[in-house]
C-alpha cells in the first residue's frame, strides 16, 4: 500500500490533526494483506512535526513493524521529526 | 482621544519620526500606510503605528503580563486552535514561497506548530482568563512570537510531578525529558524537537514562563535558564530565525 501524506495536507503539525488522519485512514489500513509492504511517501509535505507524526506514524510502525517504509524524507522538518520520534520511541523507521 | 486614521504629519508625530521618513518608508515598502485614499493621500491607523513603534515582542510582552486581561488585536489573536492552525499554515506557505527562507522554512513553521499547539493542549478548559494564543511573525525581520496567558509550564508539569520546585526546573524538564502534563497520554516530545531545530539551524529561541527564561542557541551544550525580571503567568516564546 502506498500512503501519500500530501493527501492529508502539506502542513502537518497538530496532534489532533494527526490523530484524526490516522482514525480516518484506519478502514483503508484494514485492506493491507499480511505480507504487504506499507510505504509512506512524504513528497509535497512542507512542514511536519513530532506531534502529528507521533499520532500517525507511531501506530503505523507498531502495526506493520518491518513492513513499514518511509520515502522522500528529505524535508528538514520531516528528517528531524523522524529522528526525534526514533529517539523517544526507541524504534527505527525503515527509510 | 486618538483619531481612527492619522495623516502622514500626525502619524509622524505619533511615532516620533519625520513625515519625510514615513513617506520614504512607504515608497520603499518597508512600512506602508494603512490606507491610500483618492489622490494618493496616505492614512495610518494607530494600531499599525503601535506595531512600528513597539514591535511584536513588546506587544506580546504587554499582553501576557497585563494585570487586567484583554484580548490582543485580531491580527495576532488565535482564540481557538483552528485559528492557530490556519496561521501556522499561512506562515509555512509564505516561507516556502520565499527563496531566501525556503531552506529553513519547514523548521520555523514546525517549531511554530509545536509551540502554538502546546498552548492549547495544556490549557484547554483551564484558561485562567483570556483563552487562546498570541501568534505573530515578521519574515522580513525573521521573527516569530507566540504567547499565551495559560497556566505556565510549572503548573502544567506539577500535575504529573508535584515535586518540581520552581519555574527554572520545570522549563529544564520540559526541554530535556519526555514528560507531559497530559500523562498518561503519549506526549512530551515537542519541546525536545524545538531544541533540536534551534540547534541544527542557527536559530535563537527565548522561552519564558513564570519567572524563568530559557535562551537556546545553536551549538549550545547545556540549557541557559535565567531568572526573569518580569514574571509571566503563561508562556512567551520568541524565535529569531
Amino acid at each position: 500500500m502506498l500512503i501519500l501524506l500530501k493527501k492529508f495536507g502539506d502542513v502537518l503539525t497538530s496532534r489532533q490533526a494527526g490523530r484524526e488522519a490516522y482514525s480516518a485512514f484506519l478502514p483503508s489500513l484494514a485492506t493491507v494483506k499480511a505480507d504487504e509492504l506499507v510505504t509512506v511517501n512524504f513528497e509535497g509535505v512542507i512542514s511536519f512535526t513530532p506531534s502529528w507524526g507521533d499520532e500517525f506514524l507511531t501506530p503505523l510502525l507498531n502495526k506493520f513493524t518491518t513492513r513499514l517504509q518511509l520515502v522522500n524524507t528529505d524535508n528538514p522538518s520531516v528528517r528531524l521529526t523522524l529522528e526525534t520520534l526514533e529517539e523517544v520511541n526507541l524504534q527505527k523507521f525503515l527509510r | 482621544m486618538v483619531k481612527n486614521l492619522l495623516t502622514v504629519t500626525e502619524a509622524a508625530e505619533y511615532v516620533g519620526v519625520s513625515a519625510q521618513t514615513l513617506r520614504r518608508w512607504h515608497n520603499k515598502g518597508s512600512f506602508r500606510a494603512s490606507f491610500v485614499g483618492p489622490g494618493g493621500r496616505r492614512l495610518y491607523t494607530p494600531a499599525d503605528l503601535e506595531l512600528l513603534s513597539k514591535g511584536l515582542v513588546q506587544i506580546a510582552k504587554e499582553w501576557v503580563s497585563a494585570t487586567t486581561p484583554y484580548q490582543p488585536s485580531p491580527d495576532f489573536y488565535c482564540q481557538t486552535s483552528d485559528v492557530l492552525k490556519a496561521r501556522v499554515e499561512r506562515l509555512a506557505r509564505e516561507l516556502e514561497a520565499s527563496t531566501g527562507l525556503r531552506t529553513i522554512g519547514s523548521l520555523v513553521s514546525s517549531v511554530a506548530g509545536e509551540i502554538g499547539n502546546n498552548a492549547f493542549d495544556h490549557n484547554i478548559g483551564n484558561w485562567p482568563d483570556v483563552p487562546g494564543a498570541f501568534f505573530a511573525y515578521d519574515c522580513g525581520k525573521r521573527l516569530l512570537v507566540i504567547a499565551d496567558r495559560g497556566r505556565g509550564v510549572l503548573a502544567t508539569l506539577r500535575q504529573v510531578r508535584p515535586a518540581i520546585r520552581n519555574d527554572s526546573e520545570a522549563i529544564h524538564i520540559a526541554f530535556t525529558e519526555v514528560l507531559t502534563g497530559r500523562a498518561p497520554e503519549h506526549r512530551g516530545n515537542g519541546l525536545k524537537y524545538v531544541r533540536k531545530a534551534v540547534d541544527s539551524s542557527g536559530f535563537k529561541l527565548s522561552f519564558a514562563s513564570g519567572n524563568a527564561v530559557l535562551t537556546l542557541l545553536s551549538g549550545q551544550a547545556g540549557l541557559n535558564i535565567q531568572t526573569s525580571i518580569m514574571p509571566i503567568a503563561g508562556c512567551l516564546v520568541v524565535l529569531k530565525f
